[in-house]
């Protein structure tokens, strides 16, 4: 049997007839943009082995060449490379920390969240205050409700290469007791759960002042809008959905039907009821011995959840127009026990570095 | 001039059927003598605030709603006979206790009430209706409930249980049985049906989630049943007196796991509540009718009248979109009223401006409309043929002759 010469020179699993008895020709194409190793082997039929090329290096001439003088000019180009475009200034702390660090999802200005400054909502800053006493290194990020797995702010992220589970607010204690060794959070007693209904009151007349008094419209519009949107009409039609959403809340707090107005909110009852709230508050903080509340050895959840409260209405609210400023003033007889205890605690979170004085400008 | 209470009816054999309406009533029965207070027995339509209980002090020229403001308005405006023992409090903390558990009780007990009485579809037909009913003048039971239903329903909402509401489940599986009827699916009658063949079916909504609504009364109960209640102010006294026996209603309910769990395991708390009752409206089980109740059409004249005004108003909040604007306009308007009796002086009102924009909108409409009637109908005809007058080209063949000879001439 005469084999092929070619059978000699390549190696037989490389070797192929198609079915007239033709040698094929095997060309190895690598796919193009893919960085896997696929390769394609396609048969292509041809009767003749293919001649060496004369010049294997070179590309082939094409049809019509450039003039050399024209290949100089464009060879020239491009005269400067530029930079790539940095990311942007969050994106950046969240690419090289957030490996490490635990994110705190919160409702904030860009500027003010990279430099961890307290939140302007309650609930936010209450975790971030508790985060902070606590000593648990994490960012913070300014988000909105629509970026929450629970549809409210604020939530942890875990350092990325931890868990990619986000944790919703009410597991912050569980997480800070796991990463600090300190025992779990106690279940509260029954006091401090009547105690801290007395927040129920405090967040209506808050609700109240920024959301329902004209006074505040520029405060909400920087608190809240202008960090959505741009567009002025569509400012205004988020600020009447806000203004809406607070109202309906309030008059549900007062047992009203929520779609009386405003009409049927009694702000002077409001206030007086936050005021008598404030007073029992400050009452309870009188008994305690150490400073914080429930004679506690430092300041826990309750203290933080009242935080978030007095700490955005003294550094926001606080003119005259407000009137929660000069309430929590002269809570419990003008003793000033609350503004002593915000003023401890916003040194033993922020370090009284100023930091929370960002609101004040 | 008398100080006048206005308050919810009685019910379940209480003066009162809302928890703060009751507080109110036991605060004013032990600390002002019957003199110098009325009850009247209303409902929130008649009052400008839209909430019971509302105080209307006519010395002061003020109306005050809420059962903390009335307290509030009684320490600071009291009444000539006004004694409160523990008013000023004796300690501090006695005062901030008070008030800490009065607001907890009002916080949290009242969602659990609407859970209870309101929400669950089955206690609500069988009892709360029924004593809705009976409270209401005539044509206001047809409005008032619902619309009372949907409040207390909003406030129960954040726990979760909204599945008590069996209404809403049947009316969503009527429409998915039709839905599928209309879709050709076959559909097996009633009749051949067999009944509930699982435990799980047989139960009430109440039963399947008796545990978690035991946990959700428990989480209030152990708070309140701590508590020294003897040793409180009367206001708060009063509050655990309101909302408790609102709590331990059981004649009549037919599912009665709240009054259950707080008669089994809060024993102290209930027998306070008794004693507190019995203290407050005297020995029998229906004391609280020698208080000075009086009738609401005594008060007003031509009761008639402002029974159909108020039912009116009932039925333009039921209407959609209107109903919300209307709502907003008829409160704001109650407000302005209110403030406005009481000398505070008001803006100018907006109602020209806005019946000036609405009778705009209604006579732009009108004239669309009206324009839009006189266009021809889509489809109509815009060209038309006639039949050609007969002349001789009617006539056939001979009359295609005659007239082709007429055109040639």
């Amino acid at each position: 049997m005469q084999l092929p010469a070619a059978f000699w020179t390549h190696p037989p699993e490389l070797l192929h007839f198609d079915r007239w008895g033709r040698r094929c020709q095997h060309r190895i194409f690598r796919i193009p943009y893919t960085s896997s190793t696929a390769t394609v082997t396609m048969a292509s039929a041809t009767a003749t082995p293919p001649k060496p090329s004369a010049r294997p290096n070179q590309p082939a001439p094409s049809l019509w060449p450039i003039p050399a003088p024209l290949q100089k000019l464009f060879n020239q180009f491009p005269l400067v490379t530029l930079d790539p475009t940095p990311l942007p200034v969050r994106s950046q702390t969240l690419t090289s920390a957030s490996d490490t660090l635990p994110t705190l999802y919160i409702f904030s200005s860009d500027e003010d969240a990279l430099e961890g400054k307290p939140s302007i909502n309650p609930t936010c800053l209450k975790w971030q205050t508790l985060l902070r006493l606590s000593h648990v290194p994490f960012l913070t990020s300014p988000s909105s409700n629509h970026a929450s797995p629970t549809g409210s702010l604020p939530f942890l992220l875990p350092p990325r290469t931890v868990s990619p589970n986000p944790i919703p607010s009410t597991s912050i204690p569980l997480y800070i007791s796991r990463h600090t060794n300190s025992p779990s959070p106690l279940p509260t007693s029954p006091r401090s759960e009547a105690y801290l209904s007395l927040l129920t009151p405090l967040r209506l007349a808050f609700l109240q002042t920024l959301y329902l008094t004209p006074a505040f419209t520029p405060l909400l519009k920087k608190f809240y809008i202008d960090p959505s949107t741009r567009s002025s009409l569509l400012g205004t039609i988020l600020q009447t959905q806000l203004s809406a959403a607070a109202s309906s809340a309030v008059l549900q707090g007062l047992g009203l039907h929520s779609q009386t107005g405003t009409g049927g909110i009694d702000s002077e009852n409001l206030y007086a009821d936050a005021a008598e709230a404030l007073d029992s508050l400050a009452i309870l903080l009188q008994e305690s011995q150490t400073g914080w509340f429930f004679g506690e050895e430092k300041p826990g959840e309750f203290d933080a959840g009242l935080y978030g409260y007095v700490g955005v209405i003294m550094a926001h609210m606080d003119t005259p127009e407000g009137r929660l400023g000069g309430l929590v003033r002269r809570a419990g007889g003008g003793g000033g026990e609350l503004v002593g205890w915000w003023e401890r605690i916003r040194r033993e979170a922020w370090g009284g570095d100023g930091l929370s004085e960002g609101g004040q400008k | 001039m008398a100080l006048q209470l206005y308050v919810w009816g009685p019910a379940f054999g209480l003066p009162s059927i809302d928890a703060e309406c009751i507080a109110a009533i036991a605060y004013l029965a032990q600390t002002t003598s019957k003199a110098d207070y009325q009850l009247i027995q209303s409902s929130p339509s008649a009052v400008p605030t839209h909430h019971l209980p509302a105080l209307h002090d006519p010395s002061t020229r003020t109306w005050i709603s809420g059962y903390t403001s009335i307290l509030r308005h009684l320490q600071t405006h009291p009444p000539p006979s006004f004694h409160d023992a523990t008013f000023p409090p004796p300690t501090p903390t006695i005062q901030a206790d008070s008030k800490a558990y009065t607001t907890f009780l009002s916080a949290n007990a009242t969602p659990l009430i609407a859970l209870y009485l309101y929400v669950s579809s089955a206690n609500w037909a069988a009892s709360t209706r029924p004593a809705y009913s009976k409270i209401l003048p005539m044509p206001l039971p047809w409005t008032e409930p619902a619309q009372l239903r949907q409040t207390m329903s909003a406030r129960a909402e954040h726990l979760g249980m909204s599945s008590l509401d069996t209404d809403v489940e049947t009316e969503k599986e009527e429409q998915e049985a039709a839905a599928a009827r209309r879709a050709g699916w076959i559909s097996i009658p009633a009749s051949l049906t067999r009944g509930p063949s699982t435990v799980g079916e047989v139960m009430t909504p109440e039963e399947k989630r008796r545990i978690k609504l035991e946990w959700l009364a428990k989480d209030v109960l152990d708070v309140i049943g701590e508590v020294e209640w003897a040793k409180l102010t009367m206001g708060a006294r009063c509050a655990v007196l309101g909302w408790v026996s609102l709590m331990i209603v059981d004649e009549g309910v037919p599912r009665r796991w709240l009054a259950e769990v707080t008669r089994q395991k809060y024993t102290g708390l209930v027998e306070f509540v008794e004693d507190c009752r019995r203290e407050t409206f005297g020995p029998g089980p229906r004391g609280w009718e020698s208080l000075p109740w009086v009738d609401e059409g005594t008060e007003a004249h031509g009761l008639g009248l402002k029974l159909y005004q108020r039912l009116g108003h009932g039925v333009m909040y039921e209407v959609p979109w209107i109903g919300e604007v209307w709502r907003r306009w008829w409160a704001e308007k109650r407000r302005r009223q209110v403030l406005e009796y009481k000398g505070v002086k008001q803006g100018p009102s907006r109602d020209r401006l806005v019946f000036a924009g609405l009778g705009i909108t209604v006579l732009t409409m009108g004239a669309a409309i009206w324009y839009w009637q006189t266009l021809p109908r889509f489809g109509a005809l815009v060209q038309r043929w006639d039949q050609p007058i007969h002349a001789v080209g009617g006539l056939g063949a001979a009359g295609a002759f005659l007239s082709s000879m007429f055109d040639e001439l």
